[in-house]
């Protein structure tokens, strides 16, 4: 019978630990990116709306509009 | 930081005050969620432990007869409209009548799960069900939509999962032959579910700033990076051979096309699968996403307490332990 060494359960462990923190990382960063997007296109909305026109508006343009989200 | 020149300070009130007006109606919207599967390949316990809402689970259900909303409050407060989707493969009769009605309903819904369970011998029936519901004009835009998960592997043997303990809870992993077992059974998955539809597919993920590479399926812009086509492993391999200092952009796109294998009771791959869905989502879902999401550290966090309730496990916390979780004598921590 295949028996499991303590450097395979640390290996498993730390293995498991690594992509948790990885994935918990990557979650924060693409639902941010996503909402920052998101946000983009109601100010691109917002500015065609208001001011009539089309504008390139690029992150830092949002950031002075809205200040800090 | 100075506002543009060519906007007044009335013209910048006017565009924040739209902005968020807009955002805060788009937040206040329930998260439409579908939840597809066999009947009990655990999707209700699937949506429990990601939406901390509180369906009934378990072997014996109503057998819903068409697609029901059902209304939840999300632990955040927040709502989540869940529809509750007849089981596929009640009968072969019914599941004809409710593709039409899966189609509807899957095209207005902000995320779309399709939980396969782990353990099932044959993927033919599902399978051919995909294709009916995929079928037509749609099924581009609906492929597009669709996260495969293989769900309840904690039943899957050899049992070597372990439980590594800190304070009062701990994560569950799996041993090194569970992982290739997972891996296998995940991939075979794929071969059935995904890349029949390879010619429909795109992948899309977040742009972390600074990625700028182009060819006739990649394309980016400031937030977001799309490759036409399916992402197997040889595509994602070749991309990271080319083009080694963005391996951790290639990986994330071809981490769309896994069939991820997790577990609802031991709380295993659920952010991996969060990033999945959140890679999905349609323009304005996010706001919605993120009220429903809480803390992302309880996605893999299981409580010593229920682990205890779960069965026995190999438990490490620096030392191996092998105990009788039964046992009446031991401390109460575990």
């Amino acid at each position: 019978m295949a028996t499991i060494s303590d450097d395979d359960i640390l290996y498993a462990v730390n293995q498991r630990s690594r992509q948790d923190s990885e994935y918990r990382r990557q979650l924060d960063k693409a639902i941010k990116r996503k909402d920052e997007d998101d946000i983009a296109r109601l100010v691109r909305k917002a500015v065609k709306k208001i001011l009539g026109i089309l504008v390139d508006v690029t992150f830092d343009i949002i950031e002075r509009i809205l200040g800090r989200w | 930081m100075s506002p543009p020149t060519h906007f007044s300070a009335e013209q910048l009130g006017r565009i924040k005050a739209d902005v968020l007006h807009k955002y805060d109606k788009e937040a206040a919207k329930p998260l439409s969620v579908v939840i597809m599967g066999q009947t009990g390949a655990g999707k209700s316990s699937l949506l429990n432990v990601l939406f901390g809402a509180d369906l009934p689970t378990g072997d014996i259900r109503p057998v819903t007869k068409a697609p029901e909303a059902i209304h939840l409050a999300g632990k955040s407060g927040h709502s989540l409209t869940f529809w509750d989707m007849p089981g596929i493969g009640e009968s072969v009769g019914a599941d004809v009548d409710y593709m039409a009605m899966y189609r509807e309903k899957l095209i207005g819904c902000d995320v779309v799960i399709w939980a396969l369970h782990s353990d099932n011998r044959s993927t033919t029936y599902e399978a051919s069900c995909l294709r009916r519901l995929l079928d037509g004009t749609e099924g581009a835009a609906l492929a597009n939509k669709l996260t495969f998960v293989m769900t309840k592997v904690d039943i899957l043997t050899p049992p070597s999962w372990i439980f590594a303990l800190h304070r009062d809870g701990g994560v569950f992993a799996p041993g090194a032959r569970l992982a290739d077992k997972l891996a296998a059974k995940a991939l075979h998955y794929e071969e059935v579910f995904v890349r029949p539809w390879a010619h429909a597919l795109v992948s899309t993920t977040y742009n972390p700033g600074g990625f700028a590479l182009g060819d006739d399926r990649l394309s980016y812009d400031d937030y977001t990076i799309r490759y036409r086509g399916y992402v197997s492993a040889e595509v994602c391999q070749n991309y990271q051979r080319r083009y080694p200092a963005e391996a951790e952009v290639f990986g994330r796109l071809r981490d769309n096309h896994r069939v991820l294998a997790c577990s609802a009771l031991f709380r295993f791959n659920l952010a991996q699968l969060m990033v999945a869905v959140v890679n999905k989502l349609g323009p304005g879902a996010t706001a919605r996403f993120r009220r429903l999401l809480g803390e992302a550290e309880r996605l893999a966090e299981v409580p010593v307490d229920t682990m205890r309730g779960l069965g026995n496990f190999l438990i490490w916390d620096g030392a191996r332990k092998l105990l009788d979780l039964s046992d009446p004598t031991l401390p109460p921590k575990l």
